[in-house]
């Protein structure tokens, strides 16, 4: 459950401890709260760092399903150089 | 024709003091002495700026063999211990750029770049000044600040062949196109962009706009581009840029 708060600060309380929490330190992450659900966008460096996300929204908003979407960055080579001539 | 100088970019890699981070960059960085002739890290190269994390970055590109300038970026400050993040890097061959320049030969040719964290403060038209409560100006004053360090650092390379200006924030709104317009005045200051088309470069390249756009040009015409991880997808981006001696323009000057 997310509580009578508005959803709003909810999202926002959960955005900023992303920010602030050691095992994070992410800014930029897109968190919506719908109902009981808490949903979680972004890209990230490392499947850990993913993982570590999830932990954190779930202890900020006890009871809540952690819905999290958040992709870890691709790191293949990339393809042919862009010619700025 | 003088050969192009190939610059691979990256910024925001945001590595951990982890191995899956360790694997992820010697990954990425393989075979990139293939490809590349020098390599600008623009910024947020660690978590929150712990010496472990940044060793880890510092590893890697050691291991490249290929010259390497680096920025720091909001995330390298966090901690307080720039200092040892500094050191780590310059350590490893990296050549760290805080309102200070460096040049690389490549393709027989001298590449010069010239770098600077930078700052917020927004873009022409809804630009924080040196205005009323204490802490408004000093957040002003350091972006203006961070934006003379590069004008002096522009100068110093200024005749290198090719001229590139290395930051972590953005010195254009083009690059920012994703973000919410409200993150703008924390994402860069148009003081970078007029600092670099004061003194000419043929690329600008920076971070920090996660949701940004990689493509876009300062009010001068000077290419930019927004290398941070998660708008490139990929390890880095490469760039080829042509030697000042071997343009028509410049061969034709007295």
């Amino acid at each position: 459950m997310t509580g009578h708060e508005p959803a709003e600060y909810v999202a926002e309380h959960v955005r900023r401890a992303l920010t602030t929490d050691r095992r994070v330190h992410e800014q930029g992450l897109d968190v919506a709260v719908i109902g009981d659900m808490v949903v979680v966008r972004g890209t990230v460096a490392t499947a850990s760092l993913r993982d570590a996300i999830g932990e954190v929204v779930a202890e900020q908003v006890p009871g809540a399903h952690v819905v999290n979407d958040v992709a870890v960055a691709p790191d293949a080579a990339p393809g042919a150089p862009e010619d700025l001539a | 024709m003088t050969a192009a100088v190939r610059v691979a970019a990256v910024g925001d890699v945001h590595a951990g003091a982890d191995t899956e981070s360790a694997d992820r960059l010697r990954r990425g960085f393989a075979r990139l002495a293939d490809r590349a002739d020098l390599l600008l890290l623009a910024g947020d190269l660690t978590r929150c700026g712990d010496p472990a994390e940044v060793a880890v970055v510092a590893e890697a590109v050691a291991g490249t063999g290929v010259p390497a300038a680096a920025v720091l970026g909001n995330h390298d400050l966090h901690a307080g211990r720039e200092a040892e993040v500094s050191s780590t890097l310059l350590d490893a061959g990296v050549a760290v750029l805080e309102g200070g320049a460096c040049e690389v030969g490549a393709a027989g040719a001298r590449v010069g770049v010239a770098g600077v964290k930078g700052f917020g403060g927004g873009f022409a038209g809804a630009c924080v000044s040196e205005f009323g409560e204490p802490e408004t100006k000093a957040f002003a004053r350091h972006a203006a600040e961070a934006a003379a360090r590069l004008r002096q650092a522009m100068a110093d390379i200024d005749g290198a062949d090719v001229r590139i200006a290395l930051t972590h924030y953005s010195p254009v709104r083009d690059t920012l196109r994703g973000e919410p317009p409200e993150l703008y005045p924390f994402l860069g200051s148009y003081l970078l962009a007029e600092a670099i088309d004061g003194a000419g470069a043929d690329l600008a390249v920076h971070g920090h706009a996660h949701h940004g756009t990689e493509r876009g040009t300062t009010p001068g015409g000077i290419r930019v581009r927004n290398v941070a991880q998660p708008v490139i997808g990929s390890a880095y981006r490469l760039y080829e840029l042509h030697p000042r001696a071997g343009r028509p323009e410049a061969s034709a000057a007295p």
